[in-house]
Formats: structure tokens, C-alpha cells, sequence
């Protein structure tokens, strides 16, 4: 019986898929690292008909990147770092699992491919097969590759019949980011760490005398940029005084207020002007001079994508992005959700959408809303989701599998699973229906309205409880033509107020429009700059603000000094770097063309650096002295 | 507050006109060369004219075409009377009057996000990043996207739940406060009713010492004369001095602005970090 060996992305998916394809009859064979298990079992592949199938998996990445020993830190001059030879490296658990896959794969005819299916996966997949080749040569022209994007058990079926072959471009593409993430980290990590850490160190106080790391990352730099820009708009941010014109009619023993059409001018004269006018044309009477009256809606939100996850659990539970997306992971290891890594926000055509609805059907929080909608009688009866814009091909929309039921004792995967789940379910649903009426009144040659705003129909809303849309007071009986006396006609001032400082889920739709990061790495960087102290979070009332350091603050403006602020603090150098990436990816660039050409820029960079650096120091003084 | 005391609505308006006079007053001080240079025969020599400056205008040409003629007559006829202009409240513009456009202020958007635009458009580096820009002024706005080239976006609405993409274009509300002059030289403010071609573009479509005619029927009230587009006809002309380097002498105009405003707001807190 020809040996078939498959390899996962992460031990629970081994466990899962070895699982479905075994169908429940596999046996488990410890591996030298203890959280990597083998699983044996038959199956028949369409390669190689019935074969004896050992699955197993690594951890994320089974290798490294790293210069060679040469040239560590202090070993060599920084410069070196941009064309030093680069090793792949391997921590103490990723050799034991290579030696794992190398052991299983001796005496294997094929090796199937199992990782998750996104670019990073397909480099794994690839260093799965540089590991299985090393010990056994006949192996490279038996690679498959499965593509799946979660983990019922159907799909992983389909998954297991209709394999590919791994994407080389992605391969490409990844290895060209980390290539170049690593020599432009190391060279600026190290010369930055040099130049300020142990003044930072001693400002800090830290106890040990431990020189902090400054460290220097493509997305991280980004990422620190969005949150200082915001912290200087609102440090020079000026008030300023505007004017506007008001009027208010009465409305049974209240009033109805009616806001000027033209918002606020930033200009009293003007303001007075109109007015006096509007004053002179009608005094204290104004006629209604429109009635609409339309069915509004309330549209229920688009399936859902990781940025759009991570946003709504810090907007509505108040979580971070990485602890979103952590359960997240989790909740799919467990079978529970779908591949929370995706861009997708349309469902492919042929998914059974109701099924999955009716998983929920169960549940004593929403089952009886999932019930509702596929009975079909009523208003809110199942309908197919709204259509987003984006599709990766990859993966659908983040989707509950399987009902959790009381399953889960994590508190921050119970709110995961709850808020995917209720979005799905409103994803489902008819829009919330309502109906609007818009009243303008004429003052003089000047236009004010006012809205009254009647929910018919909650529908999706009974089941998305973030989400408020609430009857507003009804606008007073009156018709187009009537002329009706007004109680108040003001001319009003305000000042504009400040924004407010960055919040994570604002950081994370900037990152994600701005190309900065992928869905899976923003919340890792978000992270990393509060590692290395370059912002803090800071609580004020509920909502919690990223605010930047003095370190945080001085490295921006350090390299603006320098006049290198489009390349490290704005997001235009990583955003070029995306793209040619994706050019890889689609046969359009190579990857030397595109190391060559982004370690060149980041040469130029550190040259102009170095012979700046007293412009880094002194701006780091400078802000120190006012913070 | 009602409006009852007119007096102490308007009495800032001759001073608003002194402190305009004066930031334009740079620009005049530079002119008589250079019209001399193209003040030529031309009959709509007017156009590219300092009005307060005597024009020679060739009366054969005038007939030929409506707008000159309209322009023309504009010129000749007295110009308004600025005597307590303050005062004038709600009167008729009797005869077409002409006028050239000393200054053209944007009042429907606040000075500091006019100030982020310009400093962008004046270094594309400046742009600050932290905000999708939801204003269709922002340059490019609509192509704006996740691939296109320096074009950023900086700031995102978390509480939408409507793409930034699907989002459309309010009407066109911008308000501009321009500062006339006649050819007597004496300034007013004129107010936008309602959108007026020649001020699209946030205001940047129209050139400095450009002419326009106020027609019959408009009104004037308390130093500005108020404008929509059935009273008052743009002629085009420009007063080439008064246009170099008109970003960067609206960018001071609009930081002192603001640091006036801001002194009398609140004692600045810090000082910017050396940069």
C-alpha cells in the first residue's frame, strides 16, 4: 500500500482532518515535540488509491531567516547586514518537528500539504517541503496540495479528492518580505538600539540597567506613525468659532427643532447677514416648503471579514485585536468557526447557508430567532447575505460550523463565538425597515429641516444587539404650502472640538485601508509597538486610546528630521512593497528584481541615517524636555 | 440670541475690510510695472487690469460682443456708495456694478482642515495619515483607494456601517466670503447664496483680480453684497501679482487667523518640538 504522509499547519487541524478522512478510526503515535501528534489511518486519495496516511504538523513556521553567524550583532559593520548571506535557522521545537516530518517522510511516496490556505501557508507548505526532500529525494515530484478553507467535514472531503500543487509566486513572495523585514530590521534595530537605547534605558529607569531594544520594523514604524499623526492633530489642534441659524416651531406642548441646511459658517458677519435677511423677509413666520415621507432601511451588516471582526469586538466587546483574533483561532482549531484569516465578505453561491443556520437553532440566546427565520413565516424569514466587494478566493466570510452550546469555559471565545455568531445570523435576515419623514421649512430665502424617524420592522437587530435604531419624537401635522408661526429663531456660535486620540479599532481600519499589515499581522504589530513602549493605552471613561510615548513620538519625527518621514512613518513604502509582492504573486515581478530594488532603497536610507543620526538624538531630547 | 441690536452684529465689519486691505496691500504695491507691460489696446483690456489704476478701453470693440459691453458699461457706471456701510441695510443694486476679486475665503470649512489640504497640495509629505478623509474636497477623493499610489487614506468613520466607497457626495454647500474691489478702490464683501461656477474647486477656479459684474437686483446688506448665480456675471481676468505663490500666502493668512483665534481661546499649552 503506497505511504501518503500530510502535514498540517497546527497540531488541532491535524487532529481534525486525520479525524473526517479516518473517519473517526485513527490511531495516535507520540512525536519527539509533545504537542505535535501522528495520526495513522487508511484512506484512498485519487493519486494514489488506498494508502496507508500518517498526518502530522508542524507549529507556524518550521524555519527561520537569519544572517549568517558572521555577521551577529557587534560582529559586523551595520552596512554589512543589507547583503549578508542569509541562513535559514531552526529553534530547538522547530528541529524537533522537522526531524518528525523527516522521519514520517523516509519512507513516504507522497506528501500532501495541509496548511492553511493563505500566502503565509503556502510558504510553510514549502518549508514542509525543503524538510521532507532532505530525507527523501523522490518525494519533490509527489507534492500535493489541499485546499480548504474550515474544517466540516464535507469540505475536508472534497479537500482530500481534489488536491493541487503549492503556489510557488506566494512561496516567492513571502520569502521577498521576509528577506527584506529582516535586513532592514536588523540594520535599523540595531543602529537605533545603539544610538538611543541606553539613554532610554536610563530616562526609563528600568532596574536591571537592561539597554531596551528600539526596534525598527516595516509595519511596526506604520503603524506608530498613524497614532502619532493623531496625537499631533490633536496637540495643535485650535478652536475654532463658528455660527449658525436655528429655528423651532412648537410641536404639541414641546418643539420641533429645525437645523439650518447650510450647517455652521465659520464666519460671523455671514451668518448675521443671512440673518438679518431671513428676519426682514418673513419675521417670525416660515412656510413648509417639502414633506417627504419614504420607507427607510437599516442594512444589515456584510459578512464578515477578519479587519471587520477585529474592529466590532474592540468596538462592541471592548476586546484587543490580537485577543479577538486569538479566540478566533482558537474557536476554528476547535472546529467551531471558519477560517477566521480572510478578506471575503461575499459567500460563494453554492454554500448551504440554511444549514448552517440551523446548527443554531439549539442555542438558548439566539436558537429561537435561527428557528424563526428558516420557519419562514413573518416578516424576518432567511434571506441570502448581502454582497460585499472583496474576495481573497481563498476563504469565505468568518462563519460559525457547528453549534458551541455550552461548550466553551473561555470567557473571550464565548464572546467571539456569540458576536460571529449573531453576525452570521443577521447577515441571514431581512434589513430593519422603517420609515422616514423629512420636513423643510423656508425662512426667509433660507432652508432648515427636520427628520422623524418610525421603526416598522427590527428584524436583524433583535439578533445584532450592538446595533441601535430607535422611533424618534414625530414631526408636527402640517402640509407643503401651510405657513406656520415660529417660537424661536436664534442665531447661535459654537468651536469646534478636538478629534479624540487613536482607538485600536480605528488603528485597525487605517492599517487595513492604508495596506498596512495583512488581517493576521495587524493585531501582532499593534502589539509590538506597545512592547517596545512606543505607545500606551490609556483608559478614559469606557473607551480605551493609544497614546504615543516620548520614544514613540521622537522616532517619528527623528526620521521626519532626517526627511525620511514617507518612508518610515507613513505607510506609502510599505504599501509599494505590498504591491510588488502582489505582483510576484500574479507572474508579474520577480523576486530578485524586488529584493534588489527595496534593499538598494533601504541602503540609501541607512546611509542618509547614519549621517543624520545626531537629527534622531536631538529630537528625542527635545520632546523629552516638553512632554 | 434674537437678533435685535444690528449695531452689535455688525460693527465688525469695516474692521474685517482694514485687516483684508492690508494683506493684499503687498500685491498692489507691485502692480503698476507690470500692467503697463500689458495694457496694450485691447478693448477687454479690463480683464487683465487693476481697475483702480485708469484703463484704457478702445470703445469701437464694445458693441461687438454682450459681456464686454456689459462689462464695460459696468466700469463706467458710479460705483457704490461706501459710505457707512455698516449701516446699509438690505438695499438694491440699481446699475451693474464691476468689481475685481481681491481675496476669496472658504467659510464653510474650518481654517485648520483648509490649512491640511493646502500643506498637502504644497508637499504631498505633509499629509497627516491618521484620518479617512470623508470630505469630497479632499483631492482625489473618489479615486481614492487601497492600491492608488500617495493618495491616503486618513481617517476612517468606526460607526458607519456603510463602505467608505458607497458613501455619496453631499450637495454642494461651500460658502466663500470674497473681497471686491471697485475701481475707486474701495473693498466689500461679497457672500455665495448659493454655488457659484466660477467658485468650484474650493475656490481655487477663481483667480485673483479676476473682474465679475453685480447686476440689478442683487442685494447689499451691512458691507457684503449677497450673491446667486441669476445676479452676478464672472468676466474671468486675472492680476498676475496677486496669484504667486497664492497657496503659501493663504496658508499664512489662514496660521495667523488661527493664532489669534487660538491666543484668545487658550494660552497654547506647549511648544512644538523642534522639527
Amino acid at each position: 500500500m503506497p505511504r501518503v504522509v500530510c502535514v498540517a499547519e497546527k497540531n488541532s487541524i491535524a487532529k481534525a482532518v486525520a479525524g473526517i478522512l479516518s473517519g473517526g478510526r485513527c490511531s495516535r503515535r507520540d512525536s519527539p515535540n509533545k504537542y505535535i501528534k501522528n495520526y495513522d489511518f487508511t484512506f484512498s486519495f485519487g493519486f494514489s488509491g488506498s494508502s496507508s496516511v500518517t498526518m502530522t504538523s508542524v507549529a507556524g513556521h518550521l524555519t527561520g531567516l537569519d544572517l549568517d553567524q558572521a555577521h551577529g550583532w557587534g560582529k559586523c559593520p551595520i552596512p554589512q547586514v543589507f547583503d549578508a548571506p542569509i541562513v535559514d535557522t531552526r529553534t530547538k521545537d522547530q528541529q524537533k518537528i522537522a526531524d518528525n516530518i523527516k522521519k514520517e517522510c523516509r519512507n513516504a511516496d507522497y506528501l500532501m500539504i495541509w496548511t492553511d490556505c493563505d500566502r503565509e501557508g503556502e510558504y510553510i507548505g514549502w518549508e514542509i517541503v525543503q524538510t521532507a526532500i532532505q530525507a527523501n529525494q523522490s518525494l519533490q515530484a509527489n507534492v500535493y496540495r489541499a485546499v480548504f478553507s474550515h474544517l466540516e467535514s464535507g469540505h475536508i472531503m472534497h479537500a482530500a479528492r481534489n488536491p493541487k500543487r503549492l503556489d510557488q509566486r506566494a512561496v516567492d513572495a513571502v520569502r521577498t518580505r521576509m528577506e527584506v523585514d529582516l535586513r532592514s530590521g536588523v540594520a535599523f534595530t540595531r543602529f537605533l538600539t545603539e544610538l538611543l537605547g541606553s539613554t532610554v534605558g536610563r530616562d526609563s529607569g528600568s532596574k536591571n540597567d537592561q539597554r531596551p531594544i528600539i526596534s525598527y520594523g516595516t509595519c511596526q514604524f506604520p503603524t506608530l506613525g498613524f497614532v502619532v499623526d493623531r496625537f499631533e492633530r490633536i496637540r495643535k489642534f485650535v478652536p475654532e468659532k463658528f455660527w449658525f441659524i436655528q429655528i423651532s416651531i412648537p410641536n404639541d406642548s414641546e418643539k420641533t427643532v429645525f437645523q439650518w441646511e447650510r450647517g455652521h459658517l465659520f464666519d460671523r458677519l455671514a451668518v448675521a447677514v443671512i440673518y438679518e435677511l431671513c428676519l426682514e423677509a418673513s419675521g417670525n413666520i416660515a412656510k413648509v416648503a417639502d414633506l417627504k415621507s419614504k420607507p427607510t432601511t437599516k442594512w444589515r451588516p456584510l459578512p464578515l471579514t477578519t479587519v471587520e471582526l477585529q474592529k466590532n469586538c474592540s468596538r462592541f466587546l471592548k476586546m484587543s485585536a490580537k485577543t479577538s483574533l486569538d479566540a478566533a483561532e482558537k474557536l476554528y482549531q476547535k472546529g467551531y468557526i471558519s477560517y477566521p484569516r480572510t478578506e471575503t465578505d461575499i459567500f460563494p453561491p453554492n454554500m448551504d447557508l440554511q444549514a448552517l443556520v440551523q446548527q443554531q437553532t439549539n442555542d438558548r440566546r439566539w436558537g429561537e430567532y435561527a428557528q424563526n427565520l428558516l420557519n419562514g413565516n413573518g416578516p424576518n424569514c432567511f434571506k441570502w447575505p448581502r454582497a460585499g466587494k472583496n474576495d481573497d478566493k481563498a476563504h469565505p466570510p468568518i462563519h460559525p460550523i457547528v453549534s458551541c452550546g455550552e461548550g466553551l469555559d473561555n470567557e473571550n471565545e464565548k464572546k467571539v463565538y456569540e458576536y460571529v455568531t449573531r453576525h452570521f445570523l443577521a447577515c441571514c435576515s431581512e434589513d430593519s425597515k422603517g420609515h422616514s419623514t423629512t420636513m423643510v421649512l423656508h425662512w426667509g430665502p433660507e432652508a432648515f429641516t427636520a427628520n422623524g424617524i418610525v421603526v416598522l420592522e427590527r428584524n436583524f437587530l433583535d439578533v445584532y444587539l450592538w446595533m441601535k435604531w430607535e422611533t424618534t419624537k414625530q414631526l408636527p401635522n402640517l402640509n407643503v404650502g401651510q405657513e406656520v408661526e415660529l417660537l424661536t429663531y436664534l442665531m447661535k456660535d459654537g468651536q469646534t472640538s478636538p478629534p479624540n486620540q487613536m482607538t485600536e479599532s480605528e488603528l485597525i481600519l487605517l492599517m487595513d485601508a492604508n495596506g498596512i499589515g495583512t488581517d493576521a499581522t495587524i493585531a501582532e504589530h499593534i502589539e509590538k509597538i506597545q512592547q517596545r513602549d512606543y505607545i500606551k493605552k490609556k483608559k478614559v471613561n469606557k473607551q480605551t486610546y493609544l497614546i504615543p510615548t516620548t520614544l514613540g513620538i521622537s522616532l517619528v519625527h527623528g526620521f521626519e528630521a532626517i526627511g525620511l518621514e514617507d518612508s518610515f512613518a507613513k505607510p506609502f513604502l510599505r504599501r509599494e512593497m505590498e504591491l510588488d509582492l502582489k505582483l510576484i504573486c500574479s507572474g508579474n515581478k520577480n523576486r530578485a528584481d524586488v529584493v534588489k530594488d527595496l534593499i538598494n532603497k533601504y541602503q540609501n536610507y541607512y546611509g542618509l541615517t547614519s549621517t543624520k543620526q545626531v537629527k534622531l538624538i536631538e529630537t528625542y531630547t527635545n520632546i523629552k524636555s516638553v512632554m | 440670541m434674537f437678533l435685535q441690536e444690528g449695531e452689535c452684529l455688525f460693527s465688525e465689519t469695516s474692521s474685517h475690510i482694514t485687516l483684508q486691505a492690508k494683506t493684499i496691500s503687498q500685491g498692489s504695491r507691485e502692480k503698476h510695472h507690470w500692467r503697463f507691460r500689458f495694457c496694450s489696446a485691447m478693448s477687454n483690456n479690463l480683464l487683465i487690469a487693476d481697475i483702480t489704476q485708469p484703463v484704457n478701453i478702445s470703445p469701437s470693440n464694445s458693441s461687438t460682443n454682450e459681456r464686454v459691453k456689459l462689462m464695460t458699461d459696468a466700469y463706467n457706471n458710479p460705483v457704490w456708495s461706501d459710505r457707512d456701510i455698516g449701516d446699509q441695510k438690505m438695499v438694491k443694486v440699481q446699475e451693474p456694478l464691476l468689481f475685481q476679486v481681491c481675496m476669496v475665503e472658504n467659510i464653510w470649512r474650518s481654517k485648520l482642515s483648509q490649512l491640511d489640504d493646502l500643506k498637502v497640495r504644497i508637499d504631498p509629505r505633509n499629509q497627516r495619515i491618521d484620518r479617512l478623509s470623508t470630505s469630497k474636497k479632499a483631492p482625489n477623493a473618489a479615486q481614492a483607494g487601497r492600491t492608488s499610489g500617495n493618495q491616503l487614506i486618513t481617517a476612517m468613520d468606526v460607526d458607519s456601517d456603510v463602505p467608505a466607497d458607497l458613501t455619496q457626495s453631499a450637495p454642494d454647500k461651500s460658502m466663500f466670503k470674497l473681497t471686491l474691489q471697485d475701481k475707486s478702490g474701495a473693498m466689500y464683501f461679497a457672500i455665495n447664496l448659493s454655488p457659484l461656477n466660477f467658485l468650484k474647486n474650493d475656490g481655487n477656479s477663481c483667480i485673483l483680480g479676476s473682474k465679475a459684474v453685480i447686476l440689478p437686483g442683487a442685494v447689499f446688506n451691512r458691507g457684503a453684497f449677497l450673491l446667486r448665480d441669476n445676479n452676478v456675471v464672472f468676466m474671468g481676468g486675472i492680476i498676475k501679482q496677486w496669484n504667486d505663490g497664492r497657496d503659501y500666502k493663504l496658508v499664512e493668512y489662514l496660521e495667523s487667523e488661527l493664532q489669534s483665534q487660538g491666543l484668545s481661546a487658550q494660552s497654547r499649552k506647549r511648544k512644538t518640538p523642534a522639527s
